[in-house]
């Protein structure tokens, strides 16, 4: 599949990718390198991944990332209880012929934690990687074997390879610098906010009724927005949250009641300040532009 | 940006590609040698004919955040575009030179207003005797001025001392030491601790028919603390600069996520820059950096830049940030206490460090700094080595 396959593709899926990104994606799974995204939240970086998991039309492996995440929680775990009741009643038999070393600790004892679960599947599966930045740092080097190799060593068990090599997605909202090992081994892309045209494509996509004269409203005030001092910028999540309230409420166009639309703000600002920013005058002024 | 080599001789497009990662290399890209293999390798995957997917699969492969991200843009014209020309803008621009030639006969075509609007690609091509003359002046006001930074390179030099040096390098290490850690009365699990933990120790010793067999302990956890420094280098700050500098790259030194920004009128983030080895060489890379601008001071417009771009990324609960400045600002002060409320909300300690409050009979009459100290964790003197030195013992109360 070239790179406007799967633009055309993802596009038929509801997502619209702008082309360096369909090109990461391409050279990505060619490469059969993960993909490391960044850019700010609400973008649809994990969307992307929910999308390619359809495209594909494959698993998807989730993998929440949060302060103090290690590597029972993320790769495996022995089933201890289990292990004890089989002692327990190998204990009864008396039957020496069977080691009981090897038995509790084999495959059947193993708690696949997502990772693990990843390299384990028949088709490859997408696994997402979400939010990796809020992770701790000692938590990427667990990553590095896993994504550069495709398998992970288990001392009591030896190594498991990957059956099938998963399309692996990892995304970041830059909330601290992540290490140079982890992005080197990664196909880059940081996602930007889109372009008006970008944007307006997507909002026909998702929310097909509202008309494009309205819609074309609605991501001109949301491009005039960003371009405002606030503190927490809106991204395309909500822009379709808006859009889908003032639909809702009925508006055909903006200029019709401008006190509905700065009640419907709500949607777009999401900090105290920032609703203070935008006064009713300010929101009566972005309409217009 | 350091120029392309040209080539006269056409080579293969693998050679090409090499040239193409030394090109980046000297321009700050850190390419490793997997990363040109992965590029030779995506070669297979794209259409070579055509340059924008050639680009935007040599961008996904070779950057690896976004500084680079952004900035291999640039490098790639300049490398595979033959200087960032392009066929049609050249043209248009050859046009309209025309028509400024013919409408203002009298007047060179680089007045300063137009020199603006015309790119720099294109301006090399169209030089004629009167912006050969002014360049020429231009590059002897260059000389000059890297004469003058010479000097003042040999100046700071005698200004920092092996001795003084390893002074500030001794208290840097206490007070790195002294924020290591943020202090937490929450327990947590962990095999040496100090305290039982009763609650695990009964719930394990089911397994042992209620045999406490193996005891769990607790203990306080050490959370990593991460240091933030602003330091002012307006004209006023001068004469303490260096000092600060050598001690902000001392913290970089032991603590590695240490991040440092600079100001006067505007911010800049040299934590990369400070990464150097080589202590003196490092202030002297940053002190030429920031020769280049003086004037006024604007702390509210710089922390505004700081919390808009940056402490989103690097400020939380964990962090200390400390301003280093005299608090003089050309600037409004009401932006200043608006901004340091914003830097509060993440939840961060902050610390003025004020070379002015050693002075006797100080108090802090500059507006920016009477702002301030409602939203400060600690402030306190630093015009002394002394009193770096001393900051150890407030900065663990923090």
């Amino acid at each position: 599949m070239q790179w406007n396959e799967i633009k055309t593709s993802l596009y038929d899926l509801d997502y619209i990718a702008s082309e360096e990104l369909a090109m990461s994606i391409h050279i990505a799974i060619n490469l059969e390198r993960p993909l490391l995204l960044e850019g700010e939240a609400g973008i649809g970086k994990t969307a992307l991944a929910l999308t390619l998991s359809k495209l594909y039309k494959t698993s998807l492996i989730r993998l929440q990332c949060y302060e103090g995440l290690d590597a029972s929680s993320t790769i495996y775990e022995w089933n201890y209880q289990k292990q004890l009741l089989s002692i327990r009643l190998n204990e009864n038999k008396n039957d020496n012929n069977v080691k009981i070393d090897d038995q509790i600790f084999s495959r059947e004892f193993l708690l696949e934690r997502p990772l693990l679960k990843a390299l384990t599947q028949k088709k490859s599966p997408i696994l997402l990687i979400d939010e990796i930045d809020r992770a701790d740092e000692e938590f990427e080097a667990y990553l590095l074997e896993i994504l550069s190799e495709y398998q992970v060593s288990i001392p009591e068990y030896g190594t498991i390879k990957a059956l099938s090599k998963p399309i692996v997605i990892i995304t970041s909202n830059n909330t601290r610098d992540l290490s140079d090992a982890l992005r080197r081994r990664c196909i880059y892309n940081y996602v930007y906010y889109p372009k008006k045209e970008l944007e307006l494509e997507i909002l026909q996509k998702k929310l097909p009724n509202i008309d494009l004269e309205l819609s074309m409203q609605i991501v001109n005030f949301v491009q005039n927005l960003r371009v405002q001092d606030i503190e927490k910028k809106p991204g395309i999540a909500e822009t379709l949250d808006w859009a889908a309230a003032i639909s809702g409420l009925g508006l055909k166009d903006l200029s019709d009641n401008y006190k509905v639309l700065h009640s419907t703000l709500v949607c777009l600002l999401k900090t105290e300040a920032d609703k203070a920013i935008i006064s009713p005058e300010t929101a009566k002024k972005l309409a217009k532009i | 940006m350091l120029k392309p080599t040209k080539f006269l001789v056409r080579s293969s497009i693998k050679s090409r590609l090499l040239d193409f990662t030394h090109h980046m290399y000297a321009n700050g890209f850190n390419i490793t040698f997997d990363q040109v293999f992965q590029s030779l390798r995506g070669l297979k995957h794209i259409d070579l004919s055509n340059i924008n997917d050639w680009k935007s699969a040599l961008r996904s492969i070779c950057c690896y955040n976004f500084q680079t991200y952004e900035n291999f843009d640039e490098l790639f014209d300049s490398f595979w575009r033959n200087d960032g020309r392009k066929k049609t803008s050249l043209e248009r621009k050859k046009n309209d030179l025309n028509k400024n030639n013919k409408n203002k006969n009298t007047k060179s075509i680089l007045s300063p207003i137009e020199g603006e609007t015309l790119s720099n690609e294109a301006s090399n091509d169209f030089l004629n005797e009167d912006n050969e003359a002014e360049i020429s002046n231009e590059t002897k006001s260059k000389i000059t001025a890297s004469y003058i930074e010479n000097n003042r390179k040999t100046d700071l030099k005698e200004l920092i001392d092996n001795d003084l040096q390893q002074r500030i390098h001794a208290a840097v290490l206490r007070i790195a030491k002294s924020i290591k850690h943020k202090r937490s009365r929450r327990l947590l699990a962990k095999k040496k601790g100090e305290k039982l933990d009763l609650r695990k120790i009964v719930s394990k010793s089911l397994a042992y028919e209620g045999y406490p067999l193996k005891l769990y302990k607790k203990s306080k956890p050490k959370k990593p603390m991460r240091i933030v420094t602003i330091l002012d280098i307006s004209g006023s700050m001068k004469i303490y600069s260096q000092i600060f500098l050598t001690f902000v790259k001392g913290l970089v030194g032991i603590n590695q996520s240490t991040e440092v920004y600079l100001f006067h009128t505007r911010l800049m983030r040299v934590t990369d820059y400070l990464k150097e080895n080589d202590t003196l060489k490092a202030v002297n890379r940053i002190s030429m950096l920031t020769e280049g601008f003086s004037g006024g001071t604007k702390i509210g417009k710089s922390l505004k830049e700081f919390n808009n771009v940056y402490s989103r990324n690097f400020v939380n609960g964990k962090t200390v940030v400390i301003i280093i400045s005299d608090g003089y600002d050309t600037g409004s002060s009401k932006i200043v206490a608006e901004e340091l409320e914003k830097l509060k909300k993440r939840n961060c300690k902050i610390v003025w460090l004020n070379p002015l409050l050693g002075w006797e009979n100080y108090a802090p009459v500059a507006s920016s700094m009477k702002a301030a100290s409602k939203y400060l964790d600690l402030f306190a003197p630093c015009n002394t080595l002394e009193h770096l030195e001393n900051l150890e013992k407030e900065l663990i109360e923090i």
